[in-house]
């Protein structure tokens, strides 16, 4: 983390907002364990070992091209902060955000 | 009788000789609830009406002769495991009125094995803690010192099981969020081996880590639960296809011959010395039964921490993303367009750890960090597991204490993430590699608090796991947190 | 836009696309919910495919195997163990935060499609093929106040196919989105329905002086679904880029989109770092491992695909080169001809009336193959019926008219209105001696050299018994009666 610009860019990549006061902490935070784990993994001799992705050595799980039950509209939706027309509402969106 | 100070095959027993009814062991544990919830905060919601209609008709299905292996056990969910109807808040504003409409594997198993769900589990915000200091309802006490942490993330399922509040519960352990707390407040914590118990309707913090175990007053409880949740299932891609033993059958009381690993790298520095003292003395007793203690060697513990902390927080950064107050939970009250709401919804409505967690996450596979960073820390986690694969060669269980310390008081760490993070150093290597592993308690430090024996097994070897734990058990007497508190 | 023209200039376009096609499978990449298209809103939904807290994701097997089929039918090697990795972004349709997607192994690699322009072969590299699951629907509510989610298209399978920066004009694109749609309705894997958003398809592209091997800035023109609209993109965007290029200015590396209303491709609003997507393997799956045993199950399977049939078409129907080659390049069309082939002799006829009256009633009414309302077996009795000569090739032409609008039996037409050809002599002549009587002036033409007129006699003739005489009857008998009235 060089710096609060990058910071910013962060905290939007992860679409959030933060107080000044956080965004203090955040910054300080981030350096100082990124900073602390370079350190701690530079030790380490990673140059002939394959990264282990999961500790499952399971493969092939599929499901057939069955279809099954959905959700009732109802249900779906029971929980949404605001629906119109059985949808799930947001504020009107221009373009990208 | 205290009914509520029963294990789970005491008061089985108890029901099915109709000693008691299940309607007036339910009310026991709802006025324990109701006398200490308000001190210790282990609950975020007490389902009183529906469990009292559930005693009901589980005692009808019993006196017509049905055969449920849980029935009428009164027991509680940590709070990240979905509950048709049941409000599931996860700890967190985010999730403050969130009630599901589809129910996660393990509550469904659970109720189909006739538990009596009392109500959901407090615990540190969508899991990113390990003091249960970080819930949006608020920090959770330990019950043996009620200024001292239960431990976390499942500091309320410790906690209520400690407290007599539930007759067992259900959590999920990452890097040691049912053991830690387990041994923080002197009960027994189980994660199984993952694949074992299906992740569906675990609302997911680090998924590759995370495994659903329960905590209990018994290790004969625990082997009872773990029969009732475990097993494949088609809806979690990565859970175990083969079958499982009962594990009940295990508990003989026999561990003549088994060989014991003691990692040396976990006797050194950091450790508390009356916690050390403990783990010597459980070693003479397992000699005293018959095994045998080897040394042991992890070169790599020193990284475990740092790969998990890396891999969890990347995890965990990709499963938050879909908390954007669209289709459920909070949703921030301003905002002029889209992108505003995404931003504020998860700006108040996730609390400061979580905020942590998701920008450590993002770092660390952005563009400039994903090699050295990410990509190393899945090459440490190889290697820690190669430590641990090797040990097994040699030996068919590790032991070692729970945490290198006792209960730490409230506030003492919340400044220090990585601190706070070295209390995982014995548990997290267990979550790297998969491993099955159980905290079982181990008498006490100086201060009187509870500490906690590990015992680490290999892959689907739960059985030999719960063998040993129940034989240590059997063999030594240790206070139980009623005969202290209540 | 005015200005000037790529093909006349110093400058040429590199192209690269980005195809995804919604795969005809029954359920979604990773639940049980159906992907059919126009469902009421949020109805094909479930906690997987709307990201409730919890809920997990199990691969569709069919899916993978129509991603395979579509490797093997471009020439892909097929990736033996692949991942699925998470693609990270914020959209409100993208209900996960991330896309499951495939980045680092997806399932087919190195592959290539040939195809013709301008009668020269080229072959179009593809880079890869993966599966990724399909976001949501924005509507657009008519308060203005809203942005409305479906998750109906939430978790649809999708295969997102990569080129080599390979095509060169708007042409080549053409011919390769054609090619590329045929085979995936061969295959079967996608129905590619552009107007239901089955095939959309993204553009990478800029521009260079002619010659020139470094590749200039490129702009991704995103969501395209028609071909039409993809063609008049490339061409507007080489010109801007050239134009740019021309000015002195140099390109801006962007995302732009297509306004196919207004005709122009303008840039879309960016954040700094929004495409860094922080793909990493999504931890709830597992491994795709693909063995011998299930590749060639899947080779196995795989149909007959247009380059072979029209080799077939030539040599087992004698159809020309050409006529095989469109008849060929709809699946469904050359299904249809090949039911109505087997049905009669004449090939050749069902050929043309497919690239004739068919085809013209098809665009006239924006309707799909599959719709022809003419049954294969009813062209081949009506192609029979002509070359027997039961009826005139002219009468053919309305018969099948009738056909279109009522699938008819064209035999039952031409007995109910009586069209068959008349092949009585007799008869002919009658309507003959009428015609050369009612036409005073043009025998007497005739009689003084103008032959030509003879054509206008028969065209009487013809109208007067409906067009069903026999023209061969009334060519000769028409000659006929005209010696015989000269030497009276």
């Amino acid at each position: 983390m060089k710096n609060h610009e990058e910071l910013k860019q962060l905290t939007n990549m992860a679409a959030l907002s933060l107080s000044d006061i956080e965004a203090e902490k955040l910054f300080n935070d981030i350096r100082n364990i990124s900073q602390y784990l370079a350190e701690k993994l530079s030790g380490l001799d990673t140059r002939n070992t394959e990264p282990m992705v999961h500790v499952s050595d399971i493969t092939n799980v599929f499901r057939d091209d069955n279809e099954s039950d959905p959700l009732k509209r109802e249900e779906l939706l029971s929980n949404a902060p605001e629906t119109v027309n059985g949808c799930f509402a947001v504020p009107k969106i221009i373009e990208e955000i | 009788m205290e009914l509520t100070r029963l294990t789970v095959s005491e008061t089985l027993k108890k029901i099915k000789g109709k000693e008691i009814g299940i309607a007036e062991l339910v009310s026991a544990y709802l006025d324990q609830i109701e006398n200490l919830n308000k001190t210790i905060g282990a609950y975020i919601t007490v389902c009183r009406e529906d469990c009292e209609k559930r005693a009901e008709d589980i005692q009808n299905k019993l006196d017509t002769g049905e055969n449920l292996p849980l029935a009428g056990i009164p027991a509680a969910l940590a709070d990240n495991i979905v509950t048709r109807g049941v409000l599931t808040t996860c700890a967190s504003k985010m999730l403050h009125n969130f009630i599901p409409p589809y129910d996660s594997t393990v509550s469904e198993k659970l109720r189909n094995s006739g538990a009596v769900l009392l109500g959901k589990l407090n615990m540190d915000e969508f899991s990113a803690g390990n003091s249960n200091e970080n819930s949006y309802y608020g920090p959770v006490k330990n019950p043996w010192d009620f200024e001292r942490v239960p431990g976390g993330s499942n500091g309320g399922a410790a906690a209520a099981v400690a407290a007599n509040m539930a007759c067992f519960a259900v959590g999920s352990d990452a890097c040691g969020s049912l053991r830690q707390p387990a041994s923080f407040c002197g009960v027994v914590g189980l994660k199984p081996t993952y694949g074992l118990v299906s992740r569906y309707g675990l609302i997911a913090f680090a998924s590759s880590f995370e495994q659903i175990g329960p905590i209990t007053r018994s290790v004969e409880d625990a082997a009872v639960v773990l029969n009732a949740i475990a097993g494949h299932d088609p809806k979690d891609s990565v859970s175990a296809k083969s079958r499982h033993p009962d594990y009940t059958v295990f508990l003989n009381n026999d561990i003549k011959g088994i060989r014991m690993g003691l990692p040396k790298e976990y006797i050194g520095t950091g450790i508390q010395a009356d916690v050390r003292q403990r783990l010597f003395e459980a070693l003479k007793v397992f000699e005293s039964m018959g095994a045998v203690v080897e040394e042991v060697s992890f070169p790599m513990t020193e990284y475990a921490v740092s790969a998990y902390y890396i891999l969890s927080s990347v995890e965990a950064a990709s499963n938050l993303g879909r908390y954007d107050g669209i289709r459920y939970g909070y949703r921030a009250e301003h905002y002029p367009d889209a992108g505003d709401l995404y931003k504020k919804t998860r700006s108040e409505g996730f609390g400061f750890g979580v905020k942590r967690t998701i920008m450590l996450g993002t770092y660390f596979t952005g563009r400039d960090c994903y090699d050295s960073f990410y990509k190393k820390a899945l090459k440490a986690r190889r290697l820690v597991t190669e430590d641990f694969e090797k040990a097994f060669d040699k030996v068919d269980i590790i032991v070692c204490p729970t945490v290198p310390v006792t209960a730490f008081r409230a506030g003492e760490k919340a400044d220090d993430p990585i601190g706070m993070h070295m209390s995982y150093v014995y548990t997290v290597a267990a979550n790297i590699a998969g491993f099955c592993a159980i905290s079982v308690p181990n008498g006490t430090d100086s201060k009187g608090l509870p500490t906690g024996l590990q015992l680490i097994g290999k892959p689907f070897d739960e059985g030999t796991l719960l063998k040993a734990a129940h034989a240590f058990e059997k063999n030594t007497r240790f206070d139980k947190p009623f005969d202290v508190i209540c | 836009m005015k200005g000037l023209n790529i093909r006349q200039t110093e400058y040429e376009a590199v192209i690269g696309l980005e195809v995804h096609a919604g795969l005809a499978v029954n359920t979604k990449m990773y639940c049980g919910c159906k992907t059919e298209f126009g469902a009421e809103p949020n109805t094909q939904c479930c906690p997987v495919c709307t990201g409730m807290p919890g809920a997990l994701p199990v691969l569709n097997r069919k899916a993978v195997e129509y991603a395979i089929k579509a490797g093997l039918a471009t020439n892909c090697s097929i990736i033996r163990y692949s991942r699925q990795d998470r693609k990270h972004y914020f959209y409100p349709d993208l209900p996960k935060g991330y896309q499951a997607s495939q980045h680092n192994l997806p399932l087919c690699t190195g592959g290539f499609l040939e195809i013709e322009v301008n009668m020269s072969a080229k072959k179009v590299g593809i880079r890869g093929i993966h599966i990724e699951e399909d976001a949501g629907k924005l509507i657009h509510d008519e308060s203005g106040k809203y942005s409305l989610v479906d998750y109906n298209r939430s978790g649809v399978p999708l295969i997102e196919i990569v080129t080599a920066p390979d095509l060169g004009s708007s042409e080549e694109v053409r011919a390769f989105i054609l090619k590329l749609k045929t085979i995936l309705e061969y295959t079967g894997v996608c129905d590619c329905k552009m107007q239901e958003g089955s095939l959309r398809v993204d553009i990478n592209l800029s521009v260079r002086r002619r010659g020139e091997s470094t590749f200039g800035n490129r702009t991704e023109i995103k969501n395209l679904n028609s071909v039409r609209a993809i063609v008049r993109a490339v061409e507007y965007e080489a010109k801007r880029q050239a134009e740019e290029l021309e000015k002195g200015r140099s390109v801006r590396q962007e995302t732009r989109r297509w306004d196919d209303a207004r005709g122009v491709s303008y840039p879309m609003r960016e954040k700094k770092g929004a495409d860094d997507y922080r793909f990493f393997p999504d931890p709830d799956l597992c491994p795709i491992v693909i063995d011998d045993a299930w590749l060639n199950e899947i080779k196995s399977s795989l149909p007959e695909l247009p380059d072979e049939k029209k080799k077939r078409f030539v040599l087992e129907y004698k159809l020309p080169a050409y006529d095989a080659d469109f008849i060929t390049g709809s699946k469904q069309l050359s299904d249809y001809f090949e039911e109505a082939a087997k049905r009669c002799r004449n090939h050749r006829a069902v050929c043309n009336w497919l690239m004739g009256d068919i085809s013209k009633k098809l665009n006239e009414s924006n309707i799909e193959v599959s719709d022809i309302p003419v049954s294969p077996e009813n062209l081949a009795k009506l192609v029979e019926l002509t070359d027997s000569g039961i009826i005139s090739w002219k009468i053919a032409k309305q018969v099948f008219v009738v056909m279109w609008d009522t699938n008819r039996d064209p035999a039952e037409i031409i007995e109910e209105k009586g069209l068959r050809v008349i092949n009585d002599t007799e008869e002919i002549r009658k309507v003959i001696i009428q015609v050369l009587e009612e036409n005073p002036k043009a025998v007497e033409d005739i009689r003084n050299g103008k032959e030509k007129t003879i054509g206008f006699l028969i065209g009487q003739v013809m109208r007067k018994t409906g067009g069903k005489a026999s023209p061969g009857i009334v060519n000769r008998l028409i000659f006929e009666e005209l010696e015989r009235l000269f030497h009276e």
